[in-house]
C-alpha cells in the first residue's frame, strides 16, 4: 500500500527541520557570543559605541535569522489551510533550505517575482510535500540553484534551476511524485530543471 | 596566569560566531586567527605555532575530530579545545581521547564563554611547558657534554634534562650516586646554569672531617669562641651566600650537626660558633651522598626530616656499568686528555683493551676509568693501549695464574672446556685473541664458553678448583680478570672522537 500524502509529508518536514537546526542553533549561538561582547565591553567604563556596534548589529542579524527560520518551521508545521498561497510556502521552504546550503558553500536562491504563482486550491499537504521534496531534491543534487514562478497554458509553474556547468543527476522520490499527481499537481525532472506545475485555480 | 599575545586560533564556519569569539578572545589580550574550515585550520597551523586551537567539531572539508587526527599525525604542536554542537557523550569523549585539551558545548552562552576564558590560560600553560620540553629533548638530543659532565647514553641524558629543569629554581637537591660518578660535576652543573652562576660555588666533604671542624667550615667561629679562635671566620653557608653550597656525603655528618643544618635550611640564617647574632644568607643547597639513604634513615643516622628539606629534587646519577653507551665517548676523551697532557702520541686501544674496558664492571665508575685510562697512558710504549696498560695490577697479574687447571671427576665435558677457556683467558691478562690461539679456537668460542660460565652463577664460582674465577667484581679475585656481565659481541673499534 503506497504512503499516504500526509505520511510523506511528515517525512520531508522532518528533513527541512534537521536542515535547519543546524542554522539554527548556529544563529543563536551568534547571538550569545555577540551580545556577550557587547555587555563585557559595556561593563568597562568609557567604552565608545563604535567599539560594540558591529558587535550589536551582527546579533541583531543572526537574530533575524532565527526569527525567520523560526516562523518558516511553526507555518510549515501547522495545519494546512486551502487555498495555498505557493509564494508564501516557497518562501518558507526557501528560508529553512536556503541558509543550510549557504553553510556548506552552495546557493539556493529565489530570484524573480513569485507572486505570480497566485493561490492552488488543491490539497495543502500535497502542495508543501511537492515543493519542500523538490527543493530538498534540488538542494542536494545542484551547487546553485535559483527558483522562480511562471504562469503559461497548462498553470502556474515552480521551476528549481541548476546553474551549475555540469548538473549531477537529480532525481525525486517517485511515490512522491505519484502521491502529488493524484492530486493534480505535475511534477517534473530533467538534466537540470525541476517543474512543478499546479492547476488552475477553479480546475 | 596570563599569557599576552598568546596566539589562537579559531576554526570555524559560522562566521557570526567566530567574530564575537575572536573579539571576545582579542579582549583577554590574545592575539586571534580565523580559519573557515578544518583544511584552513591544518593549513594554518601547518605554518604558524598557536597555543590552543578552538575547532568546531561540525565544519566543513575537515571535521572538528579529523584536525584532531591530522594534527597527531603530523605532530603539529597545540592544545585543541573542541566545540561541540552535537552534545554526545560520545564525540566528546572521542575528542578526549585523541587528544584534545577539553570541549565546550554549544550553546555558548556568557557561562559557557567564561568556561572557555578559563580553560584557555590552563592549555596554553599545557602548551607551553610541552614547548619548552620539546626544545629541551631536541636541544639535548646528540649532547655528548654538559657542562663539565660527558656523556650521551639515554640515562644521561635524563640527568642533564633534569639540571636544566631544576637549576633556575631555588630548590634544594640531593644527588645520589655510586662513588666517582661525577656527583660535584652535576652540582656545579646546576650552579653553572643557575641564576647564581655569578655567585660562589662552595664544595664541602662531610665525612673527610671530623665533627669539630665540619661545624667550624660550616657555620665558621667568632673570635674567642674556642681555645686558638684568635680571629672570626666565616662559614661555608657565609660564604656560599649568593651562590650554592655542595655537601658531599651529607649522609656522613654527625647527627647534632644535622639539626644545625635542617634549622640554617628551614630559617635561612646561621649562628656562628661562640656568637650571639643570627646571620641570614642566601644560599642554594646542593646535596650528594653514595650510600642507601632508606637504610640510614632507618638506622637512624641521616635525620628524615633532614632528607626531604635536602630533597625537593633528587637526581640520580647512573653507574658507569650502565653507561655502556658512554663508556667508548668516555675513555677516548680520557685518552686523548692524557696523551696530551703527558706529550705522547697514543691514537687509541687495542681490540684486546677496547674488549676489556666494554666487559669490566668499573666499580669506581667514570673516576676509576680516568685512572685507568691515565694510567695506561703514562704506561704505553706503542701508539695503542693494550690490555695490560688499561687494566689495573691487581688484576692483571698474569704470572700469578697458576699453570694448571684441577676438573674434578664427575665434571662435564662442556664444563671443563669452560674452565679451561677462563683459565686461559685470565693466564693471558684478558685477550681473548690470544687466548683463541692458544687454546686452537675461535675468539668467539672463547666469548661463548666464558659467557656460558658467567651465566652459571655462583655454582661455577665453586665448582671446580682453586681456579675458578668470580663472576662478579664484587669477588674478584687477584688472579682472573673481573667480569661483571657476558663479554660483550665484539664491536668495531671506536673511533677516537
Amino acid at each position: 500500500m503506497p504512503a499516504s500524502v500526509g505520511e510523506l509529508w511528515l517525512d520531508a518536514l522532518e528533513r527541512l527541520c534537521g536542515r535547519a537546526a543546524h542554522e539554527l542553533k548556529g544563529a543563536l549561538n551568534g547571538v550569545a557570543v555577540n551580545l556577550e561582547v557587547v555587555r563585557s565591553r559595556c561593563e568597562r567604563a568609557g567604552t565608545a559605541a563604535t567599539a560594540v556596534a558591529s558587535y550589536a548589529n551582527s546579533a541583531s542579524d543572526q537574530l533575524g535569522i532565527v526569527i525567520e527560520t523560526t516562523e518558516a518551521l511553526l507555518a510549515l508545521s501547522r495545519s494546512a489551510r486551502t487555498p495555498t498561497d505557493i509564494a508564501r510556502l516557497t518562501r518558507h521552504v526557501h528560508a529553512l533550505v536556503g541558509p543550510a546550503a549557504r553553510s556548506q558553500g552552495r546557493r539556493f536562491d529565489l530570484t524573480g517575482p513569485l507572486d505570480v504563482l497566485g493561490a492552488t486550491s488543491v490539497d495543502a499537504d500535497s502542495a508543501r510535500l511537492a515543493i519542500a521534496a523538490s527543493a530538498l531534491s534540488a538542494a542536494d543534487a545542484w551547487s546553485h540553484v535559483v527558483c522562480h514562478g511562471e504562469t503559461n497554458g497548462t498553470g502556474p509553474t515552480l521551476r528549481l534551476e541548476c546553474r551549475d556547468a555540469e548538473p549531477a543527476s537529480c532525481c525525486i522520490d517517485g511515490a512522491i511524485v505519484d502521491a502529488v499527481s493524484r492530486e493534480g499537481i505535475q511534477v517534473h525532472v530533467d538534466s537540470s530543471t525541476i517543474s512543478i506545475t499546479f492547476p488552475r485555480s477553479g480546475a | 596566569m596570563k599569557h599576552v599575545n598568546a596566539k589562537i586560533l579559531i576554526a570555524d564556519d559560522e562566521q557570526s560566531i567566530t567574530a564575537g569569539l575572536s573579539a571576545i578572545l582579542a579582549d583577554e589580550g590574545y592575539s586571534v586567527d580565523i580559519a573557515g574550515d578544518g583544511q584552513k585550520a591544518l593549513e594554518r597551523l601547518s605554518d604558524d605555532r598557536y597555543g590552543v586551537v578552538l575547532a568546531d567539531l561540525k565544519m566543513p572539508k575537515i571535521d572538528g575530530l579529523s584536525l584532531l587526527r591530522e594534527l597527531q599525525t603530523k605532530e603539529i604542536p597545540t592544545e585543541c579545545i573542541i566545540i561541540t554542537g552535537q552534545a554526545t557523550v560520545d564525540s566528546a569523549v572521542q575528542a578526549m581521547q585523541q587528544g584534545a585539551y577539553d570541549y565546550i558545548e554549544k550553546p555558548l552562552n556568557a557561562e559557557k564563554l567564561n568556561r572557555l576564558k578559563a580553560l584557555i590560560p590552563k592549555a596554553l600553560e599545557k602548551f607551553n611547558v610541552q614547548q619548552k620540553n620539546r626544545e629541551l629533548t631536541s636541544r639535548l638530543e646528540g649532547l655528548t657534554h654538559y657542562g663539565e659532565l660527558t656523556g650521551q647514553s639515554e640515562a644521561m641524558r635524563g640527568v642533564y634534562q633534569i639540571i636544566d629543569a631544576v637549576a633556575p629554581s631555588t630548590a634544594s637537591v640531593l644527588i645520589l650516586g655510586e662513588s666517582g660518578t661525577g656527583k660535584e660535576l652535576v652540582a656545579r652543573a646546576l650552579h653553572a646554569k643557575s641564576d647564581r652562576s655569578k655567585g660562589p660555588f662552595f664544595a664541602l666533604n662531610c665525612a673527610a672531617l671530623p665533627k669539630e671542624i665540619l661545624e667550624n667550615e660550616l657555620f665558621g667561629h667568632e673570635k674567642g669562641a674556642f681555645t686558638g679562635s684568635i680571629t672570626e671566620k666565616p662559614g661555608a653557608f657565609e660564604m656560599a651566600s649568593g651562590g650554592t653550597i655542595f655537601l658531599d656525603e651529607v649522609a656522613e655528618m654527625p647527627p647534632d650537626i644535622q639539626v644545625k643544618l635542617l634549622r640554617a635550611i628551614e630559617s635561612r640564617q646561621v649562628r656562628r660558633l661562640g656568637g650571639k647574632k643570627e646571620i641570614s644568607v642566601d644560599i642554594r643547597i646542593v646535596a650528594a651522598t653514595n650510600k642507601d639513604l632508606q637504610k640510614a634513615i632507618a638506622e637512624q643516622e641521616l635525620r628524615e626530616d633532614l632528607y626531604y628539606r635536602l630533597a625537593v629534587v633528587e637526581i640520580v646519577l647512573p653507574p658507569l656499568r650502565e653507561r655502556m653507551d658512554d663508556m667508548q665517548l668516555l675513555a677516548n676523551e680520557f685518552l686523548a686528555r692524557f696523551s696530551s697532557q703527558n706529550g705522547k702520541q697514543i691514537s687509541d686501544f687495542d681490540t684486546a683493551a677496547w674488549d676489556w674496558i666494554l666487559s669490566y664492571h668499573w666499580p669506581g665508575n667514570v673516576r676509576e676509568l680516568k685512572n685507568a685510562v691515565e694510567r695506561a697512558v703514562i704506561m704505553a710504549r706503542g701508539d695503542k693501549i693494550s690490555v695490560v696498560d688499561i687494566m689495573p695490577r691487581h688484576l692483571r697479574s698474569a704470572g700469578e695464574v697458576p699453570t694448571s687447571l684441577t676438573i674434578p671427576v664427575g665434571s662435564s665435558v662442556s664444563d671443563a672446556r669452560r674452565q679451561l677457556a677462563l683459565r686461559t683467558l685470565a693466564s693471558t691478562g684478558g685477550d681473548a685473541v690470544r687466548a683463541a690461539k692458544l687454546l686452537g679456537v675461535s675468539v668467539e668460542d672463547v666469548r661463548r664458553d666464558v659467557l656460558a660460565l658467567v651465566n652459571a652463577g655462583p655454582q661455577s664460582e665453586d665448582d671446580g678448583d682453586e681456579s675458578s674465577a668470580a663472576v662478579n667484581g664484587k669477588h674478584a679475585r687477584p688472579d682472573m680478570p673481573s667480569v661483571a656481565r657476558p663479554l660483550p659481541a665484539k664491536k668495531p673499534v671506536p673511533k677516537k672522537r
